[in-house]
């Protein structure tokens, strides 16, 4: 309390020189106090870390926790008692004893000042640039200046235009298009790509009030992999998706904490949805797999999510298919596999959750009697320097654990083509209509097969050779877990029900038990992963419910259907609208 | 003077109107007249042209006074509240020239009724599953039939000589006449309490018994307000030389006019009986249950014994309702205003040769007299449905028994009286003039609070314009 | 009665409270019954004999009649000074919608009446105004039913692209489709142009050629006044339902 008011004493400008030494209060940490609140850091945190524990906000644009500080933005300063000027508080490591102000009307003039040059030359076209809803120059703006631009407003009648006039709508990579006009030079975007996907391909061209970002001759575009962050890193709208670009107003979506299935990297993502669609994965922080980036190719596995998607049970083959109740199909279906219990092939594509997997072990274990369990999947690909990997399948590890906890003995792809080509197999269970070959090729191999019952998410013509066709839910469609290449196992998140009359894969291998006369009373994924994930050692200590909540509060955007009468459908929202001012 | 046009209008179609009923009547006259005389010498039967009165009577008149009093309730009230009422329905004729032309007329609404009657007919007719199905559908034939029953004995004219043939303008004239008339009136009620009940719900039941217990109260003063007619005239018919009707042309006093245009003071029975009048206007109106005597089956606000029904049904009571209004009115005019009669100048009319020589002329000259005051007793009754806010059901059991029946006693112990000091009903005039005179001074004159405010606002208002609100 | 002598109406609504019992006069009931009459007679002659005063102005008529109705389709109040009418989505002078399909209507809306979606105009394109503004409503409908005419949505507009000046209401249609307002259905009326508009300030989303003038300000200068100079502004025309113009995309 002492040493409090100590430092507190010296209210006018802080004393010129350094000041007095004072022990450490907590050895081996360093305390210091932020608008007079004490904070305790490990030492060489910057201000706005440091700050930020104890729930001070200090805005910036420029600065990046995982890149290099560049200080540039100048919209951190505050006001230290170490320094007769304002410091930079991205770029400065707090001292002992120190403390730091961050609302004196010094500061908050300074970032008023800030914002007005930052806002000096720039287009206030919000109404057409994706960037408005998540900008930090509009956060800001409301929040430190709410002025316009002294270019603007001295502008006489008939003539407003001086500000500087740049290219707004250069394409400079497959994935991302630049508007220079907006940018505010942080260079966030160089230091990514310098520091991070190791590939400067971007860089500052001219000076002054000429300065853009622009590509670098010697690249050409910036076709990296990794081009994707620099949208989601830059503060404003500058460097803008042109997969999401115009699609939807970020307001209008709510995110749900997902993994991506890309490869078997399995990056922690954001699937951002309205209503039934997702628009876009962004990267979420997740220090032990992908920090806070994602590729590209990745960033682009949510399509899968809308197209040529299997809506509803198909029973029949051939001419005779018929889509059918989902009650119907699993009727049909246990009608077929009865009289061949015993005899039926178990499959399984690693691209599902945990969950599936354990209901279709233990349907393929308890009522199939399966033996064994081939393993189908994607086929490898290229791997990359930072994030992809080579395997596709996001759930190999968990295929393998589970497998091993059940009893199973795995079977390559090869033993099954094989199995397949001899006509050894008379009845096949399939789940996930990924194979590492040409799925025609599968296909024509399957032609023997007496009975296919697939759960698949896609229509594919693996899934057209089926007997019984079941509809499976994509993973953003319920609850679940993956686990990842290096064993790391990671919840995710129903966003919105499965689209059609699709169920979750381990729903089908339920459903499918109890009418076959297991004992299969497991109604939610929960209820699964409870039930049977103990007999697996590595997931028997996982805590399911402990991981990514959902945000309660805001479920997202409830849209109704299209009505009957064809009247477009309207934007129900739970809750208060999110929107700043309302 | 765009008014001026619109009112030569109005009075225009009035002509027109009686017109229609002079013809119509006429025709009456001269059917019956010759019908009897058919009857008598092919059938040797009396009475066959009575068979065109019914039905010239009931039919042309009843009927359709009722079905236009639809119309007429609806544009009636729509003019006492400053609306234009219903003028959206139009005849669009597929003919040439005058289906354009027509179709461009709201003809004041009348092809409203036309609608209304196809809706009725069209609707269906729904029956509540658990509802007694015999008596379901007989109640709104007892509904209906009472009141169409009761215009039997109104003399709508003079019997005159068609054709050799002494023609009277009534259906029937039964000696017990008045009696009559009771009798019919309270088997209206039957036809209430069978809808309530049989339509097997709870608020059909309710109304039912409300609409019971309303027009069994009321049929005790409806009778004893007559009674002081009937002493008056010594008779309960109304039709005849003897009737009500002859009786109420005689002069009580006579101004002059001897052998030219006679002029006097009738002896009408809203003259002699001004109170019986007010009696009998109430308890009959009571018995229509029409507001302000609604409690029943109130249109919008009351769930009524006919809840249930649906279509032409509910067509007939509501039909019942109008045709009990015509009736009413027809009493009315045959007891209290002199039937047929002007009030002057009857003898005056029956000397004129035309008349003397063609009967049915003079016939369906007072006929249409009788038809007009039918009419403005209808109107009469629009407007005090129109005017008057609803009673409580307390204060209409209150109404009946504590005032109407206290006071219709007094009334036939002072008739009484008054006959027994003076046969001649000069005293008896005397006393009702004296009554009228007294209501009218009781209107007119103001109250002193009243006349007090006047004359504050009057000073507020040369002193300066009231702020809005008050104070 | 209450004494407070100000006339009849005040009168009414303290009776209850002030009212003296009733005195045998207002007992009898029948005078009061035949003043009720009276007024009633009186109303019911007035406009029996009166001429209907059509002014659709109900509260300046005339005449001996009383009727204030208004014969609707054949008779129009005329709606007053900023009424909010029906939708229109503004043009711009080539024709095309003002609009940038920013959502900001559709977020404000509190019947979420109105559903967008967003193209982008092609980098060539033969418009200056298409080249520089980039965005375009691809679908813009408004559902007229849901629509509870608050008019939040002009409010919200930052390009002055949706108006409610139409001066009509929405007119009735045969089934629930008909109210779904688009595109075509809803760009009419006179276009408008401002001077703070995009397309005045440059000729394309590329950096302009003479950027390196003297202190790259003053850019566009001119441009405004030759573009603006054309024409007087139009004013909306209230009597009637203004003209569809037809939308060329």
């Amino acid at each position: 309390m002492s040493d409090e008011k100590k430092v507190e004493a010296p209210r006018p400008p802080p004393p010129a020189g350094p000041p007095a030494k004072a022990p450490p209060k907590n050895p081996g940490m360093v305390t210091f106090t932020v608008d007079g609140r004490e904070v305790v850091v490990k030492p060489g945190t910057n201000m706005v870390d440091a700050a930020k524990t104890v729930g001070v906000e200090i805005p910036f644009y420029c600065y990046h926790p995982r890149l290099s500080v560049a200080a540039n933005c100048r919209m951190c300063l505050v006001e230290a008692s170490n320094a007769p000027k304002l410091v930079p508080a991205c770029q400065t490591s707090i001292s002992e004893g120190l403390a730091i102000k961050t609302c004196t009307p010094k500061v908050k003039e300074s970032q008023r000042a800030v914002m007005e040059f930052l806002l000096l030359n720039h287009p206030v076209d919000c109404a057409i640039c994706d960037q408005a809803g998540e900008c930090k120059l509009q956060d800001y703006y409301m929040r430190h200046d709410h002025k316009p631009s002294r270019l603007e407003r001295i502008s006489g009648e008939g003539s407003s235009g001086m500000k500087v006039l740049r290219n707004k709508r250069k394409i400079i990579g497959p994935q991302v298009v630049l508007d220079q006009e907006r940018c505010i030079v942080c260079t966030r975007c160089v230091r990514f790509m310098d520091e991070v996907a190791k590939e400067p391909q971007l860089g500052v061209f001219h000076r002054g009030s000429h300065e853009v970002i622009d590509v670098a001759p010697q690249y050409g575009a910036l076709d990296s992999n990794y081009s994707g962050n620099v949208v989601d890193i830059c503060p404003v709208g500058a460097l803008l998706s042109r997969d999401f670009r115009f699609r939807a107003r970020v307001w209008f979506l709510s995110a749900a904490p997902s993994v991506c299935t890309g490869c078997s990297r399995g990056c922690s993502v954001s699937a951002d949805f309205m209503g039934q669609d997702v628009y876009r994965y962004r990267p979420r922080e997740n220090e032990a797999i992908n920090k806070s980036w994602m590729c590209d190719q990745g960033r682009l596995t949510y399509k899968a999510f809308h197209t040529s998607r299997l809506l509803m049970p198909v029973i029949g083959k051939g001419s005779d298919a018929r889509e059918a109740t989902n009650a119907e199909a699993v009727k049909y279906a246990a009608m077929k596999l009865k009289p061949l219990a015993g005899s039926v092939a178990f499959a399984v594509a690693p691209t599902v959750s945990n969950e599936d997997l354990l209901a279709s072990f233990s349907f393929a274990k308890d009522v199939l009697q399966a033996k064994s369990v081939y393993v189908t999947g994607r086929a490898p690909g290229q791997a990359d320097h930072l994030l992809m990997t080579a395997d596709k399948n996001p759930n190999r590890k968990g295929l393998e654990w589970i497998a091993r906890g059940f009893g199973f003995e795995l079977k390559s792809f090869a033993d099954l083509t094989a199995a397949l080509d001899q006509n050894q197999i008379k009845a096949l269970y399939l789940v996930g209509a990924d194979v590492p070959e040409d799925a025609e090729v599968f296909a024509r191999r399957l032609t023997g097969v007496e009975l296919l019952v697939t759960a698949a998410m896609h229509e594919s013509p693996v899934s057209a050779a089926a007997h019984v066709q079941l509809p499976a839910a994509s993973h953003v469609e319920d609850e679940g877990t993956f686990t990842q290449e290096a064993g790391i196992t990671q919840r995710v998140r129903r966003a919105f029900p499965p689209r059609g009359e699709a169920w979750p894969t381990w729903k089908w291998a339920v459903e499918l038990g109890r009418e076959l006369g297991a004992a299969m009373p497991h109604a939610t994924s929960r209820d699964v992963f409870r039930a049977l994930a103990p007999q697996v050692p590595e997931l028997k200590d996982f805590e399911w419910d402990k991981l990514t909540p959902m945000n309660l509060k805001n479920q997202g955007i409830q849209t109704l259907p299209a009505g009957a009468d064809g009247r477009p459908p309207g934007w129900r929202e739970q809750g208060a609208p999110r929107i700043r001012g309302i | 003077m765009r008014d001026l046009k619109r009112i030569g209008m109005v009075l225009g179609w009035f002509v027109v109107l009686g017109g229609v009923i002079f013809t119509l009547m006429a025709a009456a006259y001269i059917g019956a007249g010759y019908v009897e005389q058919f009857g008598l010498e092919k059938l040797q039967v009396r009475g066959v042209g009575s068979l065109v009165n019914m039905l010239i009577l009931m039919l042309a008149f009843v009927m359709v006074l009722a079905t236009l009093l639809t119309l007429a309730e609806r544009k009636w009230s729509a003019l006492m509240q400053d609306r234009i009422g219903p003028n959206r329905a139009r005849i669009d004729l597929p003919i040439p020239i005058i289906g354009p032309l027509l179709a461009k007329q709201s003809l004041a609404g009348a092809p409203h009724i036309l609608t209304d009657v196809f809706k009725m007919l069209t609707k269906e007719d729904f029956q509540p599953a658990a509802a007694n199905k015999f008596l379901f559908n007989l109640a709104p034939m007892l509904a209906f039939a009472p009141p169409f029953a009761l215009f039997a004995i109104i003399p709508a004219g003079p019997t005159v000589v068609v054709a050799g043939q002494k023609i009277m303008m009534t259906v029937s004239n039964p000696d017990f006449g008045l009696l009559y008339l009771f009798a019919i009136a309270s088997l209206a009620v039957y036809g209430t309490s069978l809808a309530g009940w049989a339509s097997n719900n709870k608020f059909a039941l309710l109304g039912g018994v409300r609409a019971a217990s309303q027009m069994i109260s009321y049929e005790v003063a409806l009778g004893l307000s007559l009674v002081g007619m009937m002493i008056a005239f010594g008779t309960v018919q109304l039709a005849g030389p003897t009737g009500m009707t002859e009786l109420q042309s005689h002069y009580l006093w006579r101004f002059g006019g001897e052998g030219g245009f006679d002029i006097g003071l009738p002896a009408w029975g809203i003259l002699l009986q001004p109170a019986g009048f007010i009696l009998f206007f109430t308890a009959a109106f009571a018995e229509t249950k029409r507001a302000p005597f609604d409690v029943p089956e109130g249109e919008s606000e009351i769930i009524g014994y006919f809840v249930e029904y649906s279509g032409m049904k509910f067509g007939l009571f509501m039909i019942s309702e109008f045709v009990e209004v015509v009736v009413l009115a027809a009493v009315l005019v045959a007891i209290f205003f002199g039937g047929w009669y002007l009030p002057f100048g009857n003898e005056y009319i029956a000397r004129i040769p035309v008349f003397a020589e063609h009967g049915w002329l003079m016939g369906a000259l007072y006929a249409t007299v009788f038809w007009t005051k039918v009419i403005a007793m209808c109107f009469v009754q629009l407007m005090i449905r129109w005017t008057f806010p609803r009673f409580r059901y307390d204060q209409i059991q209150t109404l009946g028994w504590k005032i109407l029946l206290p006071v219709g006693l007094l009334n036939v112990f002072v008739t009484g009286a008054l006959i027994l000091w003076d046969p001649s009903l000069r005293m008896l005039a005397i006393v009702g003039l004296l009554e009228i005179a007294i209501v009218a001074a009781l209107t007119l004159v103001p109250r002193p609070a009243e006349r007090k405010a006047a004359e504050t606002a009057l000073a507020h208002a040369h002193e300066a314009p009231a702020p809005a609100g008050g104070h | 009665m209450s004494d407070h002598g100000h006339g009849a109406a005040p009168e009414l609504a303290e009776h209850s409270h002030t009212a003296e019992a009733a005195d045998l006069r207002e007992r009898l009931y029948l005078p009061d019954l035949i003043k009720g009459l009276v007024i009633t007679t009186t109303h019911f002659f007035r406009n029996l004999f009166g001429e209907r005063d059509p002014n659709p102005q109900v509260v300046n008529r005339t005449g001996t009649s009383l009727i204030s109705t208004v014969q609707y389709p054949e008779e129009k109040v005329p709606y007053p000074e900023g009424y909010r009418g029906l939708h229109r989505l503004v043009p711009r002078e080539d024709g095309k919608p003002r609009c940038v399909a920013c959502y900001m209507c559709a977020t404000i809306c509190p019947a979420q009446c109105i559903y967008i979606e967003a193209g982008e105009y092609p980098e060539n394109d033969a418009a200056v105004e298409s080249r520089v503004i980039e965005k375009f409503p691809t679908t813009f409908v408004i559902d007229e039913l849901r629509c509870i005419v608050c008019g939040l949505c002009v409010d919200a507009c930052p390009k002055d692209a949706i108006r409610m000046d139409t001066y009509t209401h929405t007119p009735s249609e045969y089934n629930r489709q008909g109210f779904v307002y688009d595109i075509p259905k809803l760009l009419k009326g006179p276009p408008v142009t401002h001077p703070s508009d995009p397309w005045f300030k440059r000729g394309s989303s590329e950096k302009p050629d003479h950027v390196h003038k003297e202190a790259h300000t003053r850019i566009g200068e001119g441009l405004v006044a030759a573009r603006l100079g054309a024409g007087p502004r139009i004013e909306v025309d209230k009597s009637n339902p203004v003209a569809v113009t037809k939308f060329l995309k």
